[in-house]
């Protein structure tokens, strides 16, 4: 019976409150949040027109203050949450394209820095030697733009394939820098002129649409 | 202590007078209202992988899943003999969060390595004992500077009674829900948030 009573009242000590005992227990939610880099296309087309009045052109810019944010460019928007050393360019290039110069038509340029063009290209094969850049906002209202100088260091002279680095605030002028933990829009467009032509087709492009496509890969820094 | 008076006084006339046995002894046991929380799953887990809102629960790439081994919702069992209208869930909280309605009070799970914040939208669910499922409706914070409270399967209070009931809990979150005052984008570390469930009577 001593016994029973033991148990009776340990009972009842372990349970003597009032109300309903306080009770709290802690749980932990880990969350883990990995490398993200990811690159969405906001404006998938740009466009220019080449005609009697500008039959060469850069998109119709001729600040390139006005290249950021305007209507006829191309625009990536690349988001990370890590460094990310530079937007690999892939794209279609050609070379044999006519140089301006005493022997023109007859003549092509072999210059490293304008060899190889960008490739754009009509539904009949008739090839537009190109320049692509790229335009980036400084952020202080200038406007950062470097275009693909042709040749470079990161050519291949046994690939058709061009492949050109573009860095953060990448200019002709600046080698530029890491895209860092943020958004960053990177805007495209290409220089070209009617007589960009390769030197085994006729002197000046035919009228019509001419495409030139470029793919963005992401290269995180190593 | 009043009983336990009586009934060794009842023992010692038991032992003296033997024909007196009709005596009658009494014990009384008191039971009172009781409600205790046991952790179930200490750790609930989940992943960031792309620039999307991700929820831990249902819906989540896992399911509804309360099982810390495929890193998913952590849980705590209820077990009362009284009916209770909720279950308080604390858990420290900050505002000015990017990509959150302006005001909005989250919870901050803090970066390990980083120190970084990441604000999260704690949630739970009533886990249905029978099937061990995850009843449908999503008990989630509402943004204000106040805890959550916890109600029974239905999202009505009164429902946590008589028996063991259980919690799963977890948070939504994602890449985007950073301190205005930090970098734009949650960089890459484990962040975690302590959710404390307590019973108020």
């Amino acid at each position: 019976m001593k016994l029973k009573f033991a148990i009776s009242a340990a009972a009842l000590a372990a349970t003597g409150v009032a109300g309903p005992a306080l009770s709290a227990e802690t749980v932990n939610v880990n969350i883990s949040v990995e490398n993200i880099a990811m690159l969405e296309v906001e404006a998938a087309t740009g466009s220019m027109s080449l005609d009697v009045n500008s039959p060469a052109s850069s998109m119709g810019f001729s600040n390139a203050s006005d290249v950021c944010g305007a209507s006829n460019v191309a625009r990536l928007r690349l988001n990370t949450n890590y460094a990310v050393d530079h937007l690999r360019m892939d794209f279609p290039r050609v070379r044999n394209i006519r140089l301006d110069g005493p022997n023109w038509p007859n003549e092509t340029d072999s210059r490293p820095q304008y060899e190889w063009f960008g490739r754009a290209e009509n539904s009949n094969g008739t090839i537009l030697g190109v320049y692509p850049f790229a335009a980036q906002s400084d952020g202080n209202g200038g406007c950062n733009v470097g275009w693909h100088n042709g040749h470079g260091n990161y050519a291949n002279s046994s690939s058709t394939n061009g492949v050109w680095h573009v860095t953060k605030g990448y200019s002709s002028g600046s080698p530029g820098g890491q895209f860092t933990n943020g958004t960053h829009l990177v805007e495209f467009g290409v220089s070209t002129d009617w007589d960009d032509t390769r030197i085994d087709q006729d002197v000046f492009a035919e009228p019509g649409l001419y495409t030139f496509a470029m793919q963005a890969t992401i290269v995180p820094t190593p | 202590m009043r009983f336990a008076q009586i009934t060794i006084s009842s023992l010692a006339i038991l032992a003296a007078t033997p024909a007196l046995a009709e005596l009658l002894t009494r014990i009384d046991v008191v039971v009172e209202e009781i409600a205790i929380l046991q952790i179930r799953e200490a750790d609930g887990s989940m992943r960031i992988d792309d620039a999307s809102l991700t929820f831990m629960g249902n819906p989540s790439s896992e399911g509804s899943v309360v099982d810390t081994a495929l890193g998913d919702l952590a849980a705590i069992g209820l077990l009362t003999n009284v009916c209770l209208d909720f279950v308080v869930l604390q858990f420290p909280r900050a505002t000015g969060f990017r990509n959150a309605p302006p005001g909005s009070h989250l919870g901050t799970a803090i970066g390990q390595s980083t120190g970084n914040t990441l604000g999260v939208w704690p949630e739970a669910y009533t886990i249905n004992t029978v099937t061990g499922l995850l009843d449908g409706t999503d008990h989630a914070h509402d943004g204000t500077d106040r805890d959550l409270l916890v109600r029974g399967p239905d999202g009505t209070e009164d429902q946590f009674c008589n028996g063991t009931h259980e919690i799963a809990l977890g948070v939504r979150t994602g890449w985007d829900l950073t301190l205005q005052s930090e970098q734009p984008l949650a960089p890459p570390d484990t962040y975690i948030i302590p959710l404390r469930g307590t019973l108020v009577p």
